[in-house]
């Protein structure tokens, strides 16, 4: 059986078409994305002993707390460690990984419930759970590419999408399994983690019997990577190795540019319901509404900026994010002081769609600069951009507006500073990404990279 | 060599029709779940 999963028995004969692979692709970021709707579980988990409310010996909110952010940090450092692991053995084996992980993190955080024992959560959801997170995100990417080499682009921006939009299934499927699996005895969290962990080991495993790589000598019908290499410099028709990539100053001025597009674009889906209540004055459910529909411009950006990024160029596109968002990010003051909603939402929904558009458009950036060989092994270890941004920007936001408070300032104008030193973090990651050129021909690979070393 | 338009006409167009609906459907209905909640409480 072990045969099955190996790299070689992938390789997709003549016949296979390419559009099999994006939605099983889609079907490991479909469940993963279930991360970002973790928080439905956190009051019933307060109420696993008491049920109707929290009681003596129930979990509090800060315990509760460490579930989400162990995941994040074993996913960031799955896919920092991973990726080479994962261009080795291919895509299959690593998917199948991905959905044993998180999958099997569930049935043991139901364990972890049915015994209240919180380290058994600690372990399912978090570690476990977010090695499969990491594992999961960046398995279907070079993959991807790798079909899709004349749209890079779209290819990716579909199945990051997919990331964001898993919590919008996530989150009504929990609340649905809670009300069937809850009874006067139970909040029935034990039981939804089951449910949860079944459905989404079958969905992703669905992905890893599907997905195929292309035959060493694969290229779309009309694509020629030559001519394509001589239209626009910024796409490289090399390979760099994932190790020699970290020696390139190319990776780093990238790293910056999605930790500087990734920080100001937390910073405001951080505080996105309290700025809406005390900026513009919205009730608390109109500022939760306000939330749910910046999570759809999350989502849609992802697909809208990456496939426009096949058009006009990756480098343009963050060249966009960042002048549009320290334009956005400026006059968010001024048309909250006018209480004007509409141009309110807008700004905040134009900036968050550039949020999820960064994610999306960063594998691309990296193909175009580092070429197909190693580029999922390079993603991960660029993850870590994003690890260090989920630190940074809510950290800063609050310290930033505290600060403001404790000075006397009124909270609705703590805002202001923050925001406008989201425009300094912007621009600074708009330097960064003048800087990217193509890589020096020294750090080309030279052996065969279908076979790397 | 191997191209589109081999692979068109050798893998069924049913196949990749279900494979497309079994991820479009969820995320559909995670969609328009997520966005009548949200406007239901944004006009609400």
């Amino acid at each position: 059986m072990a045969g099955f999963f190996d790299k070689s028995n992938t390789v997709a004969k003549p016949g296979f078409n390419r559009w099999m692979v994006p939605p099983a692709a889609l079907c490991i970021h479909l469940c993963i994305g279930q991360v970002y709707a973790f928080s439905v579980f956190k009051i019933p988990l307060t109420q696993v002993i008491g049920v109707t409310e929290s009681a003596n010996g129930d979990w509090s909110q800060a315990t509760l707390a460490w579930i989400f952010s162990l995941a994040i940090a074993a996913l960031g450092l799955a896919a920092a460690f991973g990726g080479q692991w994962l261009e080795r053995v291919g895509p299959r084996k690593a998917m199948a990984l991905a959905a044993a992980c998180f999958g099997g993190g569930f049935i043991i955080s139901a364990f972890g419930v049915w015994t209240h024992q919180i380290w058994l959560i600690y372990l399912g959801y978090g570690v476990i759970g977010g090695i499969g997170l990491g594992i999961g995100y960046i398995s279907p990417v070079s993959t991807l590419i790798k079909w899709f080499p004349d749209r890079p682009g779209l290819a990716t921006g579909m199945a990051i999408m997919g990331f964001g939009g898993g919590a919008m299934i996530g989150s009504p499927l929990a609340t649905s399994l809670m009300a069937f699996f809850s009874g006067p005895e139970s909040v029935g969290v034990g039981s939804t983690f089951v449910a949860m962990g079944i459905i989404y080991f079958v969905f992703m495993m669905i992905g890893a019997l599907i997905v195929r790589i292309p035959a060493k000598d694969w290229k779309p019908e009309g694509f020629d990577p030559e001519r394509d290499g001589k239209r626009d410099k910024m796409i490289t028709n090399h390979h760099v190795h994932v190790n020699q990539a970290m020696k390139t100053p190319q990776f780093y001025f990238i790293w910056l540019v999605l930790f500087m597009n990734v920080t100001a674009g937390i910073a405001l889906l951080e505080q996105a319901s309290p700025m809406a209540q005390e900026m513009v004055g919205t009730s608390a459910a109109a500022a939760a509404g306000f939330v749910g529909v910046l999570s759809i411009f999350n989502m849609a950006g992802r697909f809208f900026w990456a496939s426009t990024s096949d058009y006009i160029g990756r480098k343009m596109t963050y060249v966009i994010f960042f002048v549009l968002g320290m334009l956005l990010y400026a006059a968010v003051p001024t048309v909250a002081a006018s209480g004007n909603i509409v141009l309110f939402v807008l700004a905040c929904c134009i900036i968050v769609s550039m949020y999820g558009g960064g994610f999306a458009t960063v594998p691309a950036y990296l193909r175009d600069i580092f070429g197909t060989m190693h580029v999922g092994a390079i993603h991960g270890r660029l993850l870590t951009a994003w690890a260090a941004a989920g630190v940074v920007g809510p950290v800063l936001l609050n310290q930033l507006r505290e600060g403001r408070i404790e000075a006397g300032v009124a909270p609705a104008d703590a805002y202001t500073t923050t925001l406008y030193i989201m425009v300094l973090l912007l621009a600074a990651g708009l330097v960064s990404n003048l800087l990217v050129r193509p890589v020096a021909d020294k750090h080309h690979y030279r052996g065969d990279p279908s076979n790397p070393e | 060599m191997n191209t589109e338009a081999t692979s068109a006409a050798t893998t069924p167009t049913w196949q990749i029709a279900a494979l497309w609906a079994m991820v479009t459907i969820p995320a559909l209905w995670g969609f328009c779940e997520t966005l009548v909640k949200a406007l239901r409480l944004f006009t609400g």
